[in-house]
């Protein structure tokens, strides 16, 4: 009985970013790629200083894409990305939870509301 | 019982004669004309590299490549495709025998200083591995001719529907073997498959 309790533990914890890691699959992993560590001095990585420091705006980023020159754990990056908009508000959070969680950007977990509030507020 | 070591041996034989003659082959329709055997050869192109000089395929007689169709500004598989090509291109960087080719298939984006700096962020020799730009139809012509799917498509992340093929050339226009090149497996036997290719006496 108690083997069943964390075997279900263990399988509720495996999948708790499951739903995020699709929606990076499906968007992210391309250029990023699986690792989250990007292609050389094209496309930049996500585990990095620009990441950590913009974690409240990754929402925007993502829905509304990036066009300009910007300088991640010290090299600069100009390619330009596109913006994902047909995100919904639920598959983006599960994938900023995810994205938080896997390079260790931000160790709190945030709601749809908070996700929500981000993508009212975006500057770009 | 004495043909059993005689069996082993003859098997042995085999092997290692169909691994000498064993030569990679040439994909692509064969076609018989008055007796002659005519393999599928990948056409001829007039396309600028980063340095806005012109080249052709004869600037690729005798000369093994590995080429690919993509563009800078896709969001799609390319990428990935691109880092399998950097993959080859580092295990391949100081073998003067092997060249690399990336052809653009959206030049409008794509022209010279643009592929230039790809190259450049890519931290890569442009004389070893060559990025060309030229014209967008014949360049989507070009792509059949090494069996990569490429039309302009607006409703596709990007604006092109592409397959991600790496394809292995030999000096005579003749491709030889191929990798998907957003499968890394698919790769690691192309890896095998140039060494192939490299061994053959011509």
């Amino acid at each position: 009985m108690i083997m069943l309790f964390f075997l279900a533990f263990a399988q509720c914890e495996s999948n708790t970013y499951a739903k995020g890691e699709a929606v990076y699959q499906a968007y992210c992993s391309n250029c990023h790629m699986d690792d989250g560590m990007g292609l050389k001095r094209v496309y930049p990585p996500l585990k990095s200083d620009y990441a950590k420091l913009n974690f409240n705006n990754l929402a925007c980023i993502i829905q509304n894409g990036l066009d300009e020159e910007i300088i991640v754990n010290k090299t600069k990056y100009h390619l330009a990305m596109e913006g994902y908009p047909q995100i919904n508000e639920f598959q983006m959070t599960n994938l900023i939870n995810y994205i938080n969680h896997k390079f260790e950007l931000d160790q709190s977990y945030q709601s749809v509301y908070d996700i929500r509030k981000q993508l009212k507020n975006c500057k770009n | 019982m004495n043909k059993i070591p005689f069996l082993i041996l003859l098997v042995c034989i085999l092997i290692s004669c169909s691994k000498s003659d064993d030569k990679l082959p040439i994909i692509g329709k064969v076609q018989i004309i008055e007796g002659d055997t005519i393999y599928h050869q990948v056409g001829d192109f007039s396309m600028l590299n980063t340095d806005s000089t012109v080249m052709t395929q004869k600037d690729f007689q005798d000369q093994i490549y590995l080429a690919d169709f993509f563009f800078t500004h896709c969001p799609s598989i390319c990428p990935k495709v691109t880092k399998q090509m950097l993959r080859l291109y580092d295990h391949y960087e100081n073998d003067s025998r092997i060249k690399l080719v990336s052809f653009t298939i959206d030049p409008k984006r794509d022209d010279v200083a643009t592929l230039k700096l790809y190259a450049q962020n890519l931290e890569v020799d442009p004389n070893k591995w060559i990025f060309l730009t030229g014209d967008k139809e014949k360049t989507l012509d070009l792509a059949d001719e090494y069996f990569v799917t490429a039309y302009e498509d607006p409703d596709v992340p990007g604006g092109f529907d592409h397959s991600g093929k790496i394809l292995l050339v030999d000096g005579k226009r003749h491709i030889r073997s191929f990798a998907e090149g957003t499968d890394p497996e698919s790769v690691t036997k192309l890896f095998k498959d140039i060494d192939r290719l490299l061994d053959e006496k011509h």
